[in-house]
C-alpha cells in the first residue's frame, strides 16, 4: 500500500471521526458534560495556585475539615451528575491471593522473600524480605497504605482521578507519600527512624514531622528524612546516594551519654531543611535504611536490561559508578553509559562513553561511545553532535550504526540554516542511501535549492 | 461562554492559569478541547471512555504549566500530552488484558467500544490492525495518517528525532500493510480502489 492509498483511507476515517466529534448527536462524547468539566478545570486552577503558595488558610484546621468535605461533594456530583455511572473501588491481592477479610489488610513479607500487593488497575506495590504493611483503604482509583517497616517497591498506574477523589498514599512513620502515576522506592526503618524515597519517575509530595507544607519530589530526586535528628534532605538521587556511599558505617548500638549531643551530623545532602526542635538532642546520623537493603536489589544491568533506567542509574551509583567505568568490560560500561542518558544524567553518561573512548581506543566499541556522545549532544551541542557522529562513520564506516549516524548528520545540517553543508549533505546521503529514511527530503531540497557556488 | 480579554492569547492564558485565575482553566479547555479530542480519537480510536482521557490530559497540562517555555507553541504542546496520556491509556488497556487472566478478580470498568452505526468497517478493521501494533508504532501511524500531521509534527507530539519516527512509521506502515490484508473491509484501500 502507497503513502497516498494510507493517506486516503486515514483521511476516510478523519471525516467519520470528524463527522461524529462535531455533530449535534456526538457519539464519542455522549457521556461527558463539557460544563461540568469547565467548572472542575476552573476549579483545579484555582485549588492549584493555592497549593503552590502555600497560604496558611489552605492548611487551618477549618480548611483541612472543610477541603476535602467540599472536594468529595464535587467528585459526588461529577459522578453523579455528569456520568449517572457507579465505578467500583479497586480490588487487590497480596502475594497472589485475595485478602482474607475486610480492612485493613496486613501484608508481611517472609525473611527470605518479597511480597506483592496487586491491585486492579495496574497498580503494584512490591515488599521487599521482612517489610510489612497495610492497606488501609481503597478507592476507585486511589488507595491508602501504611508501610510500617522496610522497603517497598511502588509501581501506580496513573489513574483518570478528579481533584478530591482518593489519591494513591503511602504513610511510613510519621511521613507521608502523595502519588499520582509514578514508580518509586520506599522505605521507613522504625527502630532508627529512618526514612528514605528515591523516586523514579512522576511525582510525588512527601509531608510529615513537623513540616508545615508538602514537598513536592520529582523523577531522579529522592528523600532523606529523620525526625529524630531534625533532618530533611531532597535532592539528586545520585547525590544522596554519593553521599549514603560516603557516610560512615553504622556505628554499634552505644547511645551518647543522656544530655550530650552525639557527634555533629555531617553537612547535608541537598538542600537541608531544618525541622522545629526535637525535645531531645540530636543523635548521631546512622546511614539511610535503603543501605541494609542493597543485597536485595537487583544488578544494575539487570535493571536496565528491563528498561528501569532510573532505578539502573541509582544502582549503579550505590554501586560505584567509577569503578564500573575504570574496571568493567567495554559492552557493560557502554551500557552504564546509556543507562545514565536515559535516567537524564547527561554529564555521567559522557564519563562513561569517554572512559570507553579512553580504554578501548581503536575498538569497535569506542567508535560506538562515539556515536552515543553524538547522541547525547544532539540537543545541546550541534557541533559537537556533528564531529561525534563524524567520528563514528569515520571508525566504523562498515558499523552497524552508519545509516543512523548518516540519519542525524543530515538531520543536524538540515537545521544548521546552511544552504552549502545543506546541499552537500543532502547529496552524500542520496549516494549512500537512496531509499533511505531521509531520501525524499534530500532530493526535495536538491532541487528547492539553487546549486551552491 | 464569557471571552476575557486577557486571555485572547494562549501566552495570557498561560500566565493566567499560572497565576490561579479560575477563568483561564476554562479558557484553556474552551480553546483547546477540539484539538485534544482529536488527537486523542485517531490514536485510541472509537471509545466511550474519551471524556475522561480529555480530562486527563487538561490535568496534566494545569499540573505541569511552569514546565511549558514558550506558552505561544501550547498547541503543540498539548498535543505531546496528548499522546502520551494516549500512550499510558493503551499501555494500561495491555495490562488490563493480563490482569484479567487472574482468577477471581473484580475489574476496574471494561473498554466500552462505542457502537456507532455512522462508523464504517473500515475504520472498525482499522483500529483492530492498529491494535495489534506496538504502543511505539501505532501512535506515529495514526497522528501521520489519520490526522494528517506532518513528520516533523509527529516527531514533536511523539517526542522523538525525526529519524526515529520515519523508522517507526515505516515499520508500522509495513505491519499494517501486511495484516490489513487479512481484513476484506479493508481491500479496497489496499488495492487503491476506494476512497
Amino acid at each position: 500500500m502507497k503513502d497516498a492509498r494510507l493517506e486516503a483511507l486515514g483521511a476516510h476515517i478523519a471525516e467519520q471521526q470528524d463527522r461524529l466529534l462535531s455533530g449535534a448527536g456526538n457519539s464519542i462524547s455522549r457521556l461527558g458534560a463539557p460544563e461540568a468539566t469547565r467548572r472542575q478545570l476552573a476549579q483545579y486552577v484555582a485549588e492549584r495556585a493555592e497549593r503552590r503558595s502555600g497560604s496558611p488558610g489552605r492548611f487551618s484546621p477549618g480548611r483541612r475539615v472543610w477541603m476535602p468535605l467540599a472536594l468529595s461533594a464535587l467528585l459526588v456530583l461529577a459522578l453523579l451528575g455528569a456520568r449517572g455511572v457507579f465505578w467500583p473501588a479497586l480490588a487487590f491481592q497480596i502475594g497472589g491471593a485475595a485478602p482474607p477479610g475486610g480492612l485493613p489488610a496486613w501484608a508481611s513479607a517472609s525473611l527470605g522473600e518479597g511480597l506483592p500487593i496487586q491491585f486492579s488497575d495496574g497498580t503494584r506495590v512490591e515488599l521487599e524480605p521482612a517489610a510489612r504493611a497495610r492497606v488501609v483503604a481503597v478507592g476507585r482509583a486511589g488507595a491508602e497504605l501504611v508501610l510500617e517497616s522496610g522497603r517497598a517497591r511502588v509501581d501506580v498506574v496513573p489513574a483518570r482521578r478528579w481533584p478530591g477523589e482518593r489519591a494513591w498514599r503511602i504513610d511510613s512513620g510519621p511521613f507521608s507519600v502523595e502519588v499520582k502515576g509514578t514508580r518509586f522506592d520506599v522505605s521507613w526503618d522504625p527502630r532508627a527512624d529512618e526514612f528514605a524515597l528515591d523516586l523514579f519517575e512522576g511525582t510525588v509530595s512527601v509531608e510529615g514531622c513537623g513540616r508545615d507544607n508538602a514537598v513536592k519530589v520529582v523523577a531522579g530526586q529522592g528523600v532523606r528524612a529523620s525526625c529524630a535528628e531534625r533532618r530533611w534532605s531532597v535532592g539528586p538521587l545520585s547525590e544522596l546516594v554519593a553521599a549514603q556511599a560516603a557516610a560512615p558505617p553504622r556505628e554499634p548500638e552505644a547511645p551518647a551519654p543522656q544530655g550530650e549531643p552525639g557527634p555533629a551530623p555531617q553537612p547535608a545532602v541537598v538542600e537541608p531543611t531544618p525541622l522545629p526542635p526535637a525535645t531531645s538532642g540530636p543523635r548521631p546520623r546512622r546511614p539511610v535504611a535503603a543501605r541494609s537493603h542493597e543485597r536485595a536489589l537487583p544488578a544494575w544491568s539487570e535493571l536496565a536490561r528491563q528498561g528501569r533506567h532510573v532505578e539502573a542509574y541509582a544502582s549503579a551509583e550505590r554501586a560505584g559508578f567509577e569503578a564500573v567505568c575504570e574496571r568493567s568490560g567495554a559492552e557493560d560500561v557502554l551500557l552504564l553509559g546509556d543507562v545514565a542518558r536515559l535516567a537524564g544524567e547527561p554529564e555521567r553518561a559522557a564519563r562513561a562513553y569517554g572512559a570507553v573512548r579512553r580504554r578501548f581506543s581503536g575498538s569497535p566499541s569506542a567508535a560506538r561511545a562515539a556515536f552515543a556522545l553524538g547522541r547525547l549532544r544532539v540537543e545541546t551541542d550541534r557541533a559537537g553532535a556533528e564531529r561525534w557522529f563524524d567520528t563514528y562513520v569515520r571508525e566504523e564506516p562498515s558499523g552497524p550504526l552508519v545509516q543512523a549516524a548518516h540519519d542525524w548528520l543530515f538531520e543536524l545540517a538540515m537545521s544548521s540554516g546552511d544552504a552549502r553543508r545543506q546541499q552537500a549533505r543532502a547529496r552524500s546521503y542520496l549516494d549512500l542511501y537512496p531509499t533511505g529514511a531521509h531520501a525524499e527530503d534530500a532530493r526535495r531540497l536538491l532541487e528547492r535549492l539553487p546549486p551552491a557556488r | 461562554m464569557i471571552r476575557l480579554p486577557f486571555l485572547e492569547s494562549d501566552a495570557s492564558m498561560v500566565e493566567a492559569i499560572r497565576a490561579g485565575e479560575r477563568a483561564a482553566g476554562a479558557a484553556l479547555y474552551d480553546r483547546h478541547q477540539d484539538y485534544v479530542r482529536r488527537v486523542l480519537l485517531r490514536v485510541i480510536g472509537p471509545d466511550g471512555h474519551l471524556d475522561d482521557l480529555v480530562q486527563d490530559v487538561f490535568v496534566a497540562a494545569i499540573d505541569a504549566i511552569d514546565r511549558l517555555q514558550d506558552p505561544n507553541a501550547l498547541r503543540g504542546w498539548l498535543a505531546g500530552i496528548s499522546v502520551n496520556v494516549a500512550r499510558v491509556e493503551l499501555r494500561r488497556r495491555t495490562r488490563g488484558a493480563w490482569l484479567r487472566l487472574l482468577p477471581g478478580h473484580r475489574l476496574p470498568e471494561q473498554e466500552a467500544v462505542v457502537s456507532d452505526p455512522e462508523l464504517d468497517e473500515a475504520l472498525r478493521a482499522t483500529y483492530r490492525v492498529l491494535g495489534r501494533l506496538s504502543v511505539d508504532e501505532r501512535i506515529p501511524f495514526a497522528l501521520r495518517f489519520i490526522d494528517g500531521m506532518d513528520l516533523l509534527e509527529v516527531a514533536a507530539a511523539c517526542r522523538v528525532s525525526l529519524a526515529t519516527t520515519k523508522r517507526r512509521l515505516a515499520s508500522a506502515r509495513k505491519k499494517f500493510e501486511s495484516m490489513a490484508r487479512a481484513y476484506p473491509e479493508l481491500q479496497p484501500w489496499l488495492e487503491g480502489g476506494a476512497s
